[in-house]
């Protein structure tokens, strides 16, 4: 099973909400961390331990590299196994990209060509993932500003052949497909469409910004704003795909207060009831 | 270009900003290679900028956001992550602030990086089976001179010679007032520590610090003893006891 979160709304929970979220316990279906602020000893895991108990976890990675040509670094692995171990989450998630070489971290999910070796590649680490914690995990279409010009299958056939290779599920991000579709000039829906069949076992809402570059714009996922309107529109059309699915508000940077995130999570939660009616 | 090569040029690029090796393995349209690929080295420069501010907030406050940003933006490019917790990211900031000509006379803002680095790390230390005094009131005299300790993993000792405390403290409210901070400087040596769920700071007497120094690593808690120069057991109970309050102490594993 991709995941056991509950077919709900849930906010990602970041640390300047810890206090209220632990003490208020708003009423959301669940909540996604990313694994990586949670590694550490002592206190942090406690937290989350701790709210485990009240609502179902899911930890959401961005720092494993899954596309990375050196392989997993096995001690990152090892602690997140511990942290599954520990948390026993409804759902493990990563992203389909990378962000380590030559032991750098770029704290960014860097893109990878849609091709035979970087298709091998990410499926023996999301299978050797999968192996080190026991568990399918679920990776996440990314965002993206360019095309590799060896890249010689779009998106959609790429992550369908890294599901099947590696058994792995689809977090499917309808914030990124709008934004990557938008970059280059490709159809939402279309892409939609073509991965509806696969294993999707949540979907992330965000904000993104349009940049101008000259006299052209490019759409920036920075999850920094409230969903578009186009982007709540495509959502819809998701769900009248591939039908309910689990569905987080993710926000990021010029965090809003827990009220702001709760009531776009109420916005979702308003639109998934319709689909499932 | 295989995977790997790809990869490496993507970092030659995003390290040093020259795109000439890595912009043919990208498809140039409305948007050249050179302004896709900045998007990218725009995320990675700004998103550890933002991790540093995170993890020094008051050296950000001393330091201002302009200068911040920039030292930050050269330290990471210099220096950059090489592991994904970010909480861990800038052990050598510190260090980095204190090479930098600019901040020659302020010392003090190299050492109140390297505080709020320990404060980080204190708090993120693992949880460790803690030496209390239940298991020392049943020990013989003998069996305490040999009993195996080491300082546990949550302590940290830092050397300074401005007020940090006193700054760090300031620096917790909207509008820091300084004024009654005496800027003097003298040696100061700090203990951060978690004993439980929350950072405690204190300035550490002398034997105190020479205890813990001495249990840096696994020692004997006569050695430790001996070292703190506690010319009397009245004295060195004055240094243990409130070390065991405060957890600072732990039993190295038994094989």
């Amino acid at each position: 099973m991709m995941s056991r979160l509950p077919i709900t709304t849930g906010i990602g929970l970041r640390a300047a909400h810890h206090e209220r979220v632990s003490a208020e316990r708003p009423s959301i279906g669940w909540l996604e961390v990313h694994t990586e602020n949670f590694l550490g000893g002592g206190a942090t895991p406690d937290f989350l331990e701790s709210l485990r108990h009240h609502y179902a976890i899911s930890l959401h990675g961005v720092g494993l590299s899954l596309g990375s040509a050196d392989g997993l670094d096995e001690d990152h692995l090892s602690r997140i196994a511990a942290l599954v171990r520990r948390i026993d989450p409804a759902a493990v998630s990563d992203h389909v990209s990378w962000s380590i070489t030559g032991g750098v971290y770029f704290n960014d999910l860097l893109p990878i060509p849609y091709d035979e070796e970087a298709l091998s590649t990410i499926a023996r680490n999301v299978m050797h993932f999968q192996e080190a914690i026991g568990r399918p995990v679920m990776v996440e279409n990314p965002s993206t500003y360019l095309h590799h010009a060896q890249s010689d299958r779009a998106e959609p056939q790429f992550l369908a052949e890294l599901c099947q290779r590696s058994g792995c599920g689809l977090l499917l991000d309808v914030n990124n497909v709008f934004v990557s579709s938008e970059n280059h000039g490709d159809d939402a829906r279309a892409y939609l469409a073509a991965i509806a069949h696969l294993p999707i076992g949540e979907i992330h809402l965000s904000g993104h910004h349009l940049r101008q570059i000259g006299n052209r714009s490019i759409r920036i996922d920075d999850h920094g704003s409230p969903v578009t309107d186009q982007v709540w529109a495509l959502y819809e059309h998701a769900l009248a795909l591939i039908g309910a699915r689990p569905t987080l508000i993710e926000w990021d940077s010029a965090l809003p207060p827990l009220e702001t995130l709760l009531a776009e999570a109420g916005k979702a939660q308003m639109r998934l009831e319709r689909s499932a009616a | 270009m295989t995977l790997a090569q790809l990869q490496s040029a993507y970092r030659d690029y995003l390290l040093s900003g020259d795109s000439a090796k890595l912009a043919p393995a990208i498809v140039a349209d409305a948007f050249d290679a050179g302004e896709r690929l900045s998007i990218y080295r725009n995320n990675f420069l700004i998103s550890l900028g933002e991790a540093l501010k995170s993890n020094f907030p008051v050296t950000l406050q001393l330091l201002g956001n302009d200068f911040f940003e920039q030292a930050a933006r050269r330290f990471v490019l210099a220096q950059p992550p090489l592991r994904p917790c970010l909480f861990e990211y800038g052990a050598s900031f510190a260090d980095y602030l204190h090479g930098l000509p600019q901040l020659a006379a302020l010392p003090y803002v190299a050492e109140m990086a390297g505080f709020e680095f320990a404060r980080i790390t204190a708090y993120n230390a693992p949880i460790e089976q803690h030496l209390s005094t239940d298991m020392l009131a049943g020990l013989s005299e003998e069996q305490l001179e040999t009993l195996p300790i080491r300082r546990a993993q949550h302590t940290r000792i830092v050397t300074v010679h401005a007020p940090i405390i006193e700054l760090w403290q300031a620096h917790q409210k909207p509008e820091p007032d300084l004024s009654s901070i005496d800027m003097t400087e003298r040696p100061r040596t700090l203990l951060i520590c978690r004993p439980d769920r929350t950072l405690v700071v204190q300035e550490l007497n002398a034997p105190t610090a020479r205890f813990l120094a001495a249990a840096e690593g696994e020692t004997q808690l006569g050695h430790a003893a001996a070292a703190s120069g506690a010319e009397d057991e009245a004295v060195l109970s004055r240094v243990i006891a409130p070390m065991l309050e405060l957890r600072l102490l732990a039993m190295p594993a038994t094989p």
